[in-house]
């Protein structure tokens, strides 16, 4: 292990508890986030069940690109679950990050049905899905969703960059620039077309 | 004499509030800029006085309220007369002549966009060229000088005085009431000559306002100003005798009290703003004679007089919520001037929840470090277990930097006295090791350690007692007396038994320092055996020279404020045995004392005093800042949570604060919920005990180029510590800790 520390469910559990009375005063919880919870699903599963045990309220934030069946085995200890879609198009979301979306949209259709409150997010990158077809497209895949509390568009970011000097590779993206506020007021308007509640961060 | 006279406009139309207000604003930045000049640097709350006119000029140093040193300017044209052989004056009636002298060379001040007539330009306490008589000695001064004490001997003001006296009586009623005293107990004859003395000062400074202001309106061509310098002559004419009949007139008669206090002796307190002035509001507002915006633009031109401080909201004696319509339009008035203010929000079950969110969206909006956040439960709880109800606890009521005091009753010299435990520490330290019957070790370390803070303690009550018997010889509270119960009616300063409460606060100061220093010998020399005792006091000795990997191996122990760890055990022991300590008895004489966690601004100063540290400080560095955990604490974490937990694991729990220094990014406050989540860390602090907050939003970018050049900001305004000022006025070294602060907090 390079960096960062193994730990017991039940001393990741001490450290949650510190917080304990912020999560009281806010109404707020535990998110595992990462990385991804799935990679790391069984000790997922086991973390959210002690947190459900003594009371919290429990959220993951994940790529969900994984079997239907490990996805499926955290949902009764999860309260919400926060999803990326970054395209609709296969061969534009393998060209973009080297995958196929093929289970990451299964997913989805298999959460709308899973009676969870389920957030989707877009992160949008510059030159990859940030026109308002794109957008557009991703709305109209989510719209019928019963469960979608938002869908939320994510303005890319360079604050990786440091991570990727730090561990003296190269960063890829830098040549891209965070998406302007219009622009992303622009594609909120697209989105919203398709009759959803949309968020802007 | 001199009137100083500020007409920023030869416009002939109508003016609004608005646009007097942009003017004002501009002159308050010119004069800030001045005193910068001037000055050099100001580590100490901005307050709103202006600069004397060049000609009457002097430039002078001496110790200022908080304990240390200040530069400041005087007025060359007073002189105070001695009556002592050292030359200095002292006792009520010699301070009070001379007060009045001081004001009677005062200049008038007007500035005829302001509602309000007034302005200060100096320090009564500057005059003072010997703060002590010297046959007065407490044989103190060797054991205060070992464990770093500022003892409180001397110190001045810090309590806090009750307005609505002097709204009541006028200063007439005032000058009538002391008349009456006097007759009562004449054998206190010098102490009320003192306090007419205050009056008739004040009155005559007074007239001359008067007197400018009818002549500089016949000179006005502008319509709105003239109009505004003839109802300024009436209404000071109308107050030179009688009570505020209207809500701009008691915040003028706040502008004079405000202005003698600050002069005489360095208060700035003040009390609960939006109770005083909602009646004078509500009548006027449906009598159709007060707009809220006229009413915003008073207060703009109260707060632009003096940064004095203020609490808004909180729970009455009976617990019901304070909050009303003057609550809001105090902080409107902050937020439009954007100007340093020290106004807290009391924070409780029952605030109304507007007021605690629209304070919360001002500082995120305006990032002036405004407002403060001040936590009813851990006040309240612990100050009855000093024995009191809680109706009268609910009675302290915010009035100064970390500190709250019974309007007109409770004695307290908060914010005066200080022992630095990394001082106390040093001196353990070294007893230890240069002990050649003892084997060291951190047992050992610690009971030397406890010994000698339970000296400490014991020396600075001692030194409390000595203050007490003397200070109304010394240097009285004459301006506070005037508006307090009990002085004016028996005849005896606040310092002097005047007062029915007495509550003396002894705050300590590097917490983290010690606490983390503790963890690291603790850890690196006695678990881990990575050195010696030996070896660590050699590396001590020679501040770590040519020793660097040694010191960050004591640096990066897990410290005070990551949570679970040795370092926040020895802060939470540290804590208990400091408050143990102040309660387990009064001062010698009987004075209850309470314990809190406060460094003010003398961080740089306790650090010049103390040699290097096991937790990697390097010697003479400053010490950590009030009861925080030092910058960097935590990596990759989330700071503002854990600081929150940290510090209300430290109150010291009777009543006196351990304030909570939080300085926030502003992408906190972001997105639909940003507010919210803000809300609940102030409210989760305080749920666990926490006393207070002061905040900063501050964007580090900017506190980087600020940093290297301020004058490219001269408009940023930070929370120092319980004060706030502007960035550029501050010296290079305070800035410094301020930058450390804000880079090392993560989201």
């Amino acid at each position: 292990m390079l960096v960062g520390r193994e730990m017991t469910v039940d001393e990741v559990i001490k450290e949650v508890l510190r917080d304990k009375v912020f999560y009281e005063t806010s109404g707020g919880g535990v998110t595992l986030s990462g990385g991804d919870p799935i990679v790391q699903h069984i000790f997922s599963r086991e973390l959210l069940k002690k947190c459900k045990a003594i009371g919290l309220h429990t959220a993951i934030e994940t790529s969900a690109n994984c079997q239907w069946r490990t996805l499926a085995s955290l949902l009764p200890v999860i309260d919400l679950v926060m999803m990326d879609i970054k395209h609709i198009n296969l061969e534009k979301h393998g060209n973009a990050t080297g995958v196929s979306n093929a289970k990451i949209l299964e997913n989805a259709v298999q959460l709308s049905k899973a009676n969870k409150p389920l957030i989707v997010r877009v992160p949008i990158i510059p030159g990859i899905n940030d026109s308002a077809g794109e957008v557009e497209a991703i709305a109209e895949f989510v719209q019928e969703f019963p469960n979608l509390q938002y869908l939320e568009l994510l303005p890319f970011h360079r604050l990786g960059e440091g991570k990727y000097f730090a561990l003296g590779l190269e960063y890829p993206a830098s040549h891209l620039v965070t998406p302007a506020k219009d622009k992303m007021k622009e594609l909120a308007r697209a989105a919203r077309k398709k009759g959803i509640n949309v968020h802007e961060n | 004499m001199l009137s100083v006279y500020y007409n920023m406009t030869k416009e002939i139309a109508e003016l609004t509030f608005n646009q007097r207000l942009e003017a004002l604003r501009e002159t308050k930045m010119q004069q800030t800029r001045e005193k910068q000049e001037v000055l050099l640097v100001m580590d100490q709350d901005d307050h709103g006085r202006i600069m004397p006119p060049p000609e009457l000029r002097e430039i002078t140093e001496y110790m200022g309220p908080s304990g240390e040193m200040v530069r400041d300017a005087k007025l060359n044209n007073f002189k105070p007369k001695s009556n002592h052989p050292s030359g200095g004056f002292f006792g009520p009636k010699a301070c009070g002549e001379n007060f009045n002298l001081f004001l009677k060379a005062h200049p008038v001040y007007i500035n005829s966009m302001s509602s309000l007539v007034g302005g200060y330009m100096a320090y009564f306490m500057g005059y003072r060229n010997l703060g002590w008589p010297p046959e007065l000695v407490s044989n103190l001064e060797e054991e205060q000088r070992k464990y770093g004490i500022y003892s409180g001997i001397g110190a001045t003001q810090h309590f806090c005085q009750d307005m609505t006296i002097g709204f009541k009586l006028g200063w007439g009623g005032l000058l009538k009431k002391i008349r009456h005293y006097k007759k009562v107990n004449p054998d206190k004859a010098d102490f009320y000559d003192g306090l007419e003395q205050v009056i008739l000062g004040v009155q005559e400074w007074m007239s001359r306002h008067i007197e400018a202001a009818h002549e500089m309106a016949k000179g006005e061509k502008n319509p709105t100003l003239r109009r505004n310098l003839e109802e300024m002559a009436e209404i000071n004419e109308w107050l030179l005798a009688k009570p505020p009949r209207t809500f701009r007139e008691v915040c003028q008669w706040i502008v004079w009290y405000q202005m003698i206090a600050r002069m005489y002796n360095g208060s700035g307190s003040m009390g609960q703003i939006d109770v005083w002035l909602e009646p004078y509001y509500e009548r006027e507002s449906a009598a159709g004679t007060l707009t809220d915006e006229e009413a915003i633009f008073h207060l703009a031109c109260l707060l632009l007089n003096d940064t004095q401080y203020f609490q808004l909201g909180g729970p009455d004696a009976e617990g019901k919520d304070t909050t009303n319509k003057v609550s809001f339009l105090v902080l409107e008035s902050v937020h439009r001037l954007k100007a340093p203010a020290n106004i807290g929000v009391r924070v409780f079950d029952g605030l109304d929840p507007e007021l605690l969110r629209k304070s919360v969206k001002i500082m995120f909006e305006d990032k002036t470090g405004f407002p403060k956040f001040l936590g009813d439960k851990g006040l309240v709880e612990g100050f009855v277990k000093n024995g009191y109800s809680v109706q009268l606890a609910r009675q302290r009521i915010y009035s100064g930097c970390h500190w709250f005091a019974i309007p007109g009753r409770e004695y307290t010299l908060n914010d005066c006295v200080k022992i630095n435990f990394a001082k106390v520490f040093e001196v353990a330290f070294w007893e230890m090791m240069n002990d050649p019957n003892v084997e060291p070790c951190v047992d050992e370390l610690w009971r030397r350690f406890e010994r000698h803070l339970n000296r400490a303690v014991e020396v600075t009550k001692e030194g409390l007692d000595f203050h007490m018997k003397h200070m109304h010889q010394v240097f009285p509270e004459l301006v506070l007396d005037l508006l307090s119960y009990g002085p004016i009616e028996k005849g005896l300063d606040a310092s002097n038994r005047g007062f029915e409460y007495y509550n003396l606060c002894i705050d300590g100061s590097g917490l983290a320092t010690v606490a983390d220093s503790f963890a690291a010998v603790e850890q690196r020399v006695e678990k881990e055996k990575r050195l010696t005792w030996l070896q660590l006091a050699e590396h001590i000795k020679n501040d770590y020279k040519d020793m660097e990997k040694v010191r960050l191996m004591l640096y990066n122990v897990p410290r005070y404020g990551r949570g679970g760890t040795r370092a926040d055990d020895w802060a939470v022991h540290i804590v208990q045995a400091f408050t143990r300590f102040a309660k387990e008895k009064p001062t010698p004489v009987g004075f209850n004392v309470i314990p809190g966690l406060f460094s003010w601004a003398s961080m740089i100063s306790m650090g010049q005093t103390i040699g290097t540290t096991p937790n990697g400080r390097h010697a003479y560095a400053p010490i950590s800042h009030g009861a925080n955990p030092d910058p960097c604490f935590l990596k990759g974490g989330s700071a503002p949570t854990a600081m929150a937990v940290a510090v209300a694991s430290v109150q010291c729990g009777y009543g006196n604060t351990a304030p909570l220094q939080l300085d926030m990014d502003p992408g906190l406050a972001r997105g639909e919920d940003g507010l919210a989540k803000v809300e609940a860390l102030i409210k989760g602090h305080f749920e666990m005990g926490g006393t207070m907050i002061n905040m900063n939003v501050i964007d580090k970018k900017q506190i980087l180029e600020a940093h290297k050049d301020p004058s490219k900001y001269p408009n940023l305004i930070v929370r120092v510590t319980g004060f706030s000022a502007y960035f550029a006025s501050l010296s290079k070294n305070l800035r410094q800790l301020v930058v450390d602060r804000i880079l090392s907090e993560e989201t």
